[in-house]
Formats: structure tokens, C-alpha cells, sequence
């Protein structure tokens, strides 16, 4: 008797085993399968990165490739917040800016860079999540378009930057419209892995926001085809363009005005960007 | 309104503390009492509960008489003190607690526990893996308060079944072990159920299923292991000299994982249609399950000890392989020797690919989310400038060797003196393999099989050490400690950056004397001095620390790490502890060094912090 139980408990486990103990080895030839995504909407990479962060060169340099993959449908803004060591200027350029450590703040203070939050999602310091990231933001339907065309007067340094958002469906909440000024083609000292670069190139560095980080509210509630306009202005001049040793004569040519359309909790429902100047 | 639920959790835990016993429908009704009413009358309702257990002694003790209840609270919390020249982290919220009441009740045939955590404001360095918030908002996943952990286990002859949260490990953890280590923030219990048969003397097997722990939630992949373990020692006990013993085991851990979209590094092609524009990618397809297998013999004979460990997976794709599908193999050797007076060990470890995780997707900076674990290679450092440069386990592939030897010098012989002596030597020698690298890996692997190693070779060194330790009473009074150790780090491989001075390596002599002196019946004093001798990095550093123990309740200890080379910079701390009973409460303030705090080879980042610490722990 204790027999047969032994051998019905043994042959139980041996079932079980056989059962659970799959697996599933892929042949090389099997490994991919296509997925296609609509793009339904521009979206916004907010990266935080510093001139001592040895990784930071690649992360510029995968935003870079997204880039050009994406070229109507992806804005980046890279920020260098102070308040961590990875940021600490070499002598001479400060890509540091107060509205970039607002940014850095409001993600908790992200200790890891280069890291990214796509459309205002969740930080990422690995870079191979940024490109999934990427292609699901661009996919999720936006309940409105928005546009931003820039206006400079060069005696003034004035820019003056107009948004134009159609609504393409209702929408009930409540939604804030910020500008950001960018600066590319900046020259700074730069940390690469085991060597430090002195002339790398920095771009999209966030220089300031129009009316704050988070921008103004344009309203609560809005129906399918209502169209909201508005316009701000930035003078185009130390600090909030960055000027210094390396780069001393920096160009509105080298700036760009980004539109963030910002829901309640602080996540992006549509993006758009446009030179400051015209090729 | 969670918050208060908690709180009154923790107040019930701390009622039922205060109680030595509780064993009969008495004392349940007193505990009720005390609960209900509140903390001031748990005295005397604890004097009732005893009277009524010592009458119950008296009786025939009944099923509910054999009742027990015991548990542990912690907490530990830190006041940051923002320092804008120190440069600590300026916290938005500067106080910092995480806290723990644990219980466990047991009776014949069933016991039940569950661990409550209060966490909402993590300690420094506790918030570095960071998650997604109902709210869409970016958080650290440590942050969070409830009950993460419950369970009830039923025994009968020889079986045990357990439902909810629960730890294990099969052999060495190779291919699962899923554990808590509360200092480095580390806890991966598996939620489902364990059952464990001793079908036999000496044969015990386990099967579980379960979904793992990762911080407040659960990983998707499904979880389900098996475990056989035969000691033909205890089987055959009449046929097996005591100084002998075999073992044999083997394991099975099976990943049942979903589908999610990774992409193949190159750009998706644009299709425009009518409908409107779509990107194509090739994303990378996940196989449903993974398989781990797991293999050890372990042999004993008189003084020495034998284990051969073996462990297999098949293809694993993952963030921390860069989505390559290498099958993973570790293998383990492990040599020992006790016997009177001579003690040590050899042991030997390869691995390759051998990072199983329970969610293919996420890169925890902490080691949370990891279903197995890789011994560690390295003498468990505990003086202050010795743990400056730890090694943490690399999982993409080493070679790790480690051999140790101590000996214990007899009473009243040359060396051994009046009081005897004690001396260890240890060494440890990890390397990488030839092909594979640490950190982030290359985008152009992903959906391939990853560099291939050969077995035999070896790549860069990633660390070695040596570490000499005498201990020796000099008199009935005082004893002391040398202690030495020869570091050579590999920085840029372990923490993928270079050092302050851009350095690849660092190379570090470090001398410690500890000296304790006992004072009186009551008093004793402890002190430390140690440097560390680098040209890499900071340069040098100096550390001091003074203790006086006042027996049975007091200590006070005051500490400096102080930076003689290039940054000067001073990490002072005063501390001062209270016993009483099974309660220790201890204050400190002072400076922490920012670094790694390392156990078992899994690190956690810990931030430059400065301020009032406090810690109290009550076990019952």
C-alpha cells in the first residue's frame, strides 16, 4: 500500500514537472515581429544631463537618432539643473538654468543621468527605454493640434511667440499652455566615458521659460473644434541666452521655442516647437 | 485616512508587544481589551494575562493554550539637515522613516503572520528606483505604507503548506532566492503559495508558484519552482559513519512572462497611408517561459566539505542583457576545512548571463525585482574605510575566486600566549570574461546571442583583495585586532564612471587597530583607528572611533571619517543608545559618506546625507 502511494506521489511529480518545466527557445530567425503604431501626436522628451555625466554624450546621441527618425512628431529639451555634481560647470559655460531645476525638482531630483521622461511620464535613466517611450507617446490620440510660430525683432531681441490649439475633440479639463527657449549649437567642455571633450557641441539646452516651467492656464473644458490662441515674449539676451568665452556671439538662429500643452497632473498632451528665426 | 489605519496597526502591534504571552482564550480576550481600550492599561491587562497563563499550567493544555504570538517593530528615522557647503541633498520633506511591525502567531498545525511598512518618506538612498504613481506622477517605488506582507502556513506530518507572501531559496540562490534584506532595501518575497513534503527521512521536496514583490506591487511574470533535496546521510543513518555525508539536489524554476514592446535599435520604417502615418518597428519577441535549472552534490567527510553547484536558463532577454538570448550558465566549487584549531575554504564560481529577473523591463538600480542571486566573492567588510570600494556582484559574466585560512593559536603555547590568538588570511580575484562588458551594453546585441566567452578565459580584473586579520586578548582586561587590507578596484567597470581623478583603477592599503578595554564590571571601552593609502580617487583617508558601553543599558560613541587627501572633507557622527529590556533606542547626528552600502555583492546607492538619526527596535 505505502508502495502504490510512494509511486502515485512520484508519478504526480513527474506530471507536474513535465508540465511546468517548459520552455521556450526562440531560433534566431524568430527573435522580431513588426509593430506598427499610428502617430497620432508630436511628443516631448525632457532630458536631464550634465557636463560631468560620462554617459551623457550617448543619451544626446540617442535623442539625436530619435530624432531624425521622428522629425515632425519629437521635441527635445535637454536640461542641466544645479543641485548635483554631474552639472557642476568646467570653467566658463553654465548650461545650468533655473527652470531646468524646477523641472529637476518637480521629478524628485533624479540622482541618474542622463535620464528622459517622454511627455512627462516616468524618468528613465536607461537610454533603451526611451525609444519604446517614445514610439507609445507618439501613438496616443491627442484631443487637440497645436502649432507655435515665432516672431523676432532683432533691435529688441525680442521673440515673440504665438500658439494657435485646435481642439479635435471635447476635452473637460483643465490645461496649461508654457514656451521654453532652447539654445543649440552651444560649445562647452564635456565628460565622454574616460575622456573630457572640450568643445562638444550641446543642444536643446533649456534657457528659460516664458511664463513659467509649468506655464498659465488657458482654460478648463473645451468642445470639439474650439480654437484658443496666445502669445508671449522673451528678450533674447544674457542669461537667459548663454553667452560667455566659448560662445560669444550667439544667434537667435541657434534657438528654438518650444510649446508644452500641460494637463492638471503635469503630463503632456500635445507638443510643437519652431525656430526662432526662419532659415 | 490609509494613514490611520496604519498608525492603528502599529499601535496594535505595539499592544500585543507588550505582551509576554498569549496563549489562552484569557489572555486573547485581554489582548482584545487592551486593543480596544488603550496603550496606558496593557500593564496590568499584561499581569492578568499572566496570572491566567499560570493557571492554565495547571490545567491540560488545550490547542488555544499552545498559542504564540511574537514579533518585531523597527524604525529608523532621519532628519535632514541641509548643508549647502557639505552639499547634501536638500529634502523637500527633511524627515525620513522607515518602519516595520512585524508578528507571527503560531499554534499546532498552523501559524499566520503578516508585516506591516510604513515607508511613505523613504530614508536617503531608499528612493533611487523611481515608478509611475496612479497619478501619472514619477515617484521612488519605496515610498508607500500598508501591509505588503501576510501568510498562514498549515503543517500536518511531515507537509507544509503556505499561502500569501513567503521567502526561499533552492541550493546557493543560483537560480532562485527570493529573500529580504531590509538595510539595502532589498525584498522579494513571492506572493502564491509553497508547499514543502518530507516524503522520507532526509528526502524534503518543495514546489511554489507565485508572482514576485516589487516594492508596492507585483511583477507580472508568474513564478513556479520545485526543489528536491536528498541527504542519504539522514536516509541511510545506520550506513553512514557520522564523519561522513552526501547530499544531492536539483531545482527547477520556470518564468511564465508577457509580451511587451521593445524595439530592435534600428528606426521603424514611416508608412503613410490614408488613414494616416504609422511607424513600423521590429520589436523583439519574448519567449512565454523561461526555464532554470539548478544541479549540487555536496559531500562531507571528517573535516572537510565538498560542494559542486551547477545552474542553466534558457534564452532570457532582459534590460540587463540587452535583450540577448544567450542561455545563462553559473558554476559553483566550493572547498572547505574545519577541524580543531584550522579552519578554511577555496572556492571557485563562473557565470555568465545569469541575471533573472521577474520583470524583463525594469533596471533596478537597487536589485530589487531579481528572482535568483550569485554568491558573493568578497569578505564582508565592516570598518568604515573598508567599505569604501565594494564590489558588487556583476551578472553579465566573472570569474570569481576566493580562498580563506584561520587558525586559532592555543592558550599557553609560543604564539598563543596567556590568552591565545587568532589569525585570517583571505583573498579574493574576480575578473570578467573576455567578451563581455559591465553597464549598459551595446544597442547592436539586442536580438542576438551576445558576445560568446570562452569557458576557460578570462577578461579584465574587476577586483582582488587580500585581508589579514589577528585577533589577540593581551590580558583579562584588553583585547585587540590588526586588521589589513590590499584592494585593487576596478572603478570604471563596477561603477561605470572613472574616479575623481579620472582614474580607471584604485589601489588601496588599509590598517585598522581595534582595541577593547574592559574598564570595570560595567564599563568598557572600544576604539578603531584606520587609514587608507591611495593615490587614486580622494587620496588618503583617516577614521577614528571612540565607545564606552555602559552595561546593561548605555552607549555612547563618537566617529570621524576624515579625507586627508584631496578633499579634506570631515564625516563626523555621535551616537548615543539605550537598552531596556527588549527595546534599544539610539540617536545620532552627524554626516554619512555618499558611497554604497553593500551586502551579499548587491549594492544600493547611498546620497551624501547630513542630520539627527533616530532608531528604535522592540522584539517580543
Amino acid at each position: 500500500m505505502n508502495l502504490m502511494k510512494s509511486n502515485i506521489f512520484f508519478a504526480g511529480l513527474a506530471l507536474i514537472g513535465a508540465t511546468l518545466t517548459s520552455c521556450d527557445d526562440i531560433a534566431e530567425d524568430k527573435r522580431t515581429q513588426p509593430y506598427q503604431t499610428k502617430i497620432e501626436k508630436t511628443a516631448l522628451v525632457t532630458e536631464f544631463s550634465g557636463v560631468k555625466c560620462v554617459n551623457c554624450p550617448q543619451g544626446a546621441a540617442e535623442l539625436h537618432k530619435l530624432l531624425e527618425i521622428y522629425p515632425q512628431n519629437l521635441v527635445v529639451v535637454s536640461m542641466h539643473p544645479t543641485g548635483i555634481s554631474f552639472t557642476s560647470p568646467y570653467k566658463g559655460t553654465d548650461l545650468r538654468t533655473e527652470a531646468s531645476t524646477e523641472f529637476w525638482e518637480y521629478y524628485q531630483k533624479p540622482s541618474s543621468l542622463p535620464s528622459a521622461a517622454v511627455d512627462g511620464g516616468e524618468i528613465m535613466d536607461n537610454r533603451a527605454a526611451w525609444s519604446p517611450a517614445v514610439a507609445a507617446a507618439i501613438s496616443v490620440s491627442a484631443p487637440l493640434t497645436a502649432t507655435v510660430s515665432c516672431d523676432y525683432d532683432e533691435t529688441t531681441k525680442k521673440v515673440t511667440a504665438s500658439y494657435d490649439i485646435k481642439f479635435t475633440s471635447d476635452y473637460s479639463g483643465e490645461l496649461f499652455a508654457a514656451l521654453w527657449l532652447t539654445q543649440s549649437n552651444i560649445i562647452g567642455t564635456q565628460m565622454d566615458g574616460t575622456t573630457t571633450l572640450t568643445d562638444y557641441v550641446h543642444n536643446h539646452n533649456l534657457r528659460a521659460a516664458f511664463a513659467g516651467v509649468f506655464g498659465t492656464s488657458i482654460g478648463q473644458g473645451f468642445t470639439h473644434l474650439q480654437n484658443v490662441t496666445g502669445a508671449e515674449s522673451i528678450t533674447l539676451e544674457a542669461p537667459v541666452l548663454l553667452v560667455d568665452k566659448k560662445n560669444p556671439n550667439p544667434t537667435a538662429k541657434d534657438c528654438d521655442v518650444v510649446l508644452v500643452i500641460f494637463d492638471k497632473g503635469k503630463k503632456v498632451i500635445q507638443a510643437a516647437h519652431c525656430p526662432v528665426v526662419k532659415e | 485616512m490609509r494613514h490611520h489605519i496604519l498608525l492603528s496597526a502599529f499601535t496594535l502591534a505595539a499592544s500585543i508587544a507588550s505582551l509576554p504571552v498569549m496563549a489562552s482564550k484569557t489572555e486573547a480576550s485581554s489582548s482584545a481589551q487592551i486593543t480596544a481600550t488603550s496603550l496606558d492599561s496593557v500593564p496590568s491587562a499584561a499581569k492578568k494575562a499572566l496570572s491566567a497563563a499560570k493557571e492554565s499550567t495547571s490545567r491540560e493544555l488545550g490547542w488555544l493554550d499552545k498559542v504564540r504570538a511574537t514579533g518585531a517593530i523597527s524604525s529608523d528615522f532621519f532628519w535632514s539637515m541641509y548643508d549647502k557647503e557639505f552639499g547634501n541633498v536638500d529634502y523637500d520633506q527633511p524627515v525620513r522613516n522607515n518602519s516595520y511591525a512585524d508578528i507571527t502567531v503560531t499554534a499546532p498545525y498552523i501559524s499566520a503572520g503578516a508585516r506591516a511598512q510604513f515607508s511613505k518618506w523613504p530614508l536617503p538612498g531608499f528612493d533611487y528606483d523611481m515608478i509611475q504613481n496612479n497619478k501619472g506622477e514619477s515617484v521612488p517605488a519605496f515610498a508607500g505604507y500598508g501591509i505588503p506582507y501576510f501568510w498562514a502556513t498549515g503543517n500536518y506530518k511531515g507537509c507544509s503548506l503556505t499561502v500569501g507572501d513567503y521567502y526561499e531559496q533552492f541550493g546557493s540562490g543560483l537560480i532562485l532566492r527570493a529573500y529580504q534584506d531590509r538595510p539595502i532595501g532589498i525584498d522579494g518575497a513571492l506572493r502564491g503559495a509553497r508547499l514543502k513534503v518530507n516524503p522520507a527521512p532526509g528526502v524534503r521536496f518543495t514546489a511554489l508558484a507565485g508572482k514576485q514583490r516589487f516594492y508596492w506591487k507585483h511583477n507580472p511574470a508568474m513564478i513556479w519552482g520545485a526543489d528536491a533535496e536528498w541527504d542519504l546521510g539522514e536516509t541511510f543513518s545506520e550506513k553512514f559513519n557520522s564523519n561522513y555525508g552526501l547530499t544531492a539536489g536539483a531545482s527547477y524554476v520556470g518564468k511564465h512572462d508577457k509580451q511587451t514592446h521593445v524595439f530592435m535599435p534600428q528606426p521603424p520604417e514611416i508608412i503613410t497611408t490614408p488613414e494616416g502615418v504609422y511607424a513600423q518597428f521590429n520589436e523583439i519577441i519574448f519567449p512565454k517561459a523561461v526555464a532554470a535549472f539548478d544541479g549540487r552534490l555536496k559531500g562531507r567527510a571528517h573535516g572537510f566539505t565538498v560542494l559542486a553547484e551547477g545552474a542553466w536558463k534558457n534564452n532570457d532577454p532582459s534590460v540587463y542583457n540587452q535583450y540577448t538570448y544567450a542561455p545563462g550558465h553559473a558554476e559553483l566549487l566550493v572547498v572547505s576545512y574545519a577541524e580543531n584549531n584550522l579552519s578554511g575554504f577555496i572556492q571557485a564560481k563562473r557565470s555568465e548571463n545569469m541575471r533573472f529577473v521577474s520583470d524583463h523591463d525594469y533596471l533596478s538600480k537597487m536589485g530589487n525585482g531579481s528572482i535568483n542571486f550569485m554568491p558573493p566573492f568578497t569578505m564582508t567588510q565592516t570598518y568604515a574605510l573598508a567599505t569604501i570600494y565594494p564590489y558588487a556582484t556583476q551578472y553579465s559574466g566573472e570569474w570569481a575566486y576566493q580562498a580563506e585560512v584561520g587558525y586559532n593559536f592555543k592558550r599557553k603555547t609560543a604564539l598563543g600566549g596567556k590568552y591565545g590568538m587568532s589569525v585570517r588570511l583571505t583573498g579574493s580575484y574576480i575578473a570578467g570574461l573576455p567578451n563581455s562588458t559591465t553597464g549598459m551594453l551595446p544597442e547592436s546585441w539586442r536580438g542576438t546571442n551576445g558576445p560568446s566567452n570562452p569557458y576557460w578565459e578570462m577578461g579584465q580584473m574587476y577586483y582582488g583583495d587580500i585581508n589579514f586579520e589577528l585577533n589577540k586578548k593581551l590580558s583579562s582586561h584588553y583585547k585587540m585586532t590588526c586588521f589589513y587590507l590590499f584592494q585593487r578596484y576596478n572603478y570604471k567597470a563596477i561603477r561605470q564612471e572613472l574616479t575623481e581623478d579620472h582614474k580607471e583603477f584604485v589601489n588601496a592599503h588599509i590598517f585598522v587597530y581595534e582595541g577593547q578595554w574592559k574598564m570595570s564590571k560595567k564599563t568598557q571601552m572600544r576604539f578603531e583607528g584606520q587609514y587608507m593609502l591611495t593615490a587614486q580617487d580622494q587620496k588618503d583617508w583617516l577614521a577614528g572611533l571612540v565607545e564606552f558601553s555602559f552595561a546593561p543599558h548605555w552607549m555612547i560613541a563618537v566617529q570621524d571619517l576624515w579625507n586627508v587627501g584631496d578633499t579634506g572633507m570631515h564625516y563626523w557622527k555621535g551616537t548615543a543608545a539605550f537598552t531596556y529590556n527588549a527595546n534599544r533606542f539610539m540617536l545620532s547626528y552627524g554626516r554619512t559618506r555618499e558611497g554604497f552600502d553593500c551586502s551579499g555583492g548587491v549594492c544600493r546607492p547611498v546620497p551624501r546625507t547630513q542630520g539627527l538619526t533616530f532608531t528604535y527596535s522592540y522584539n517580543f
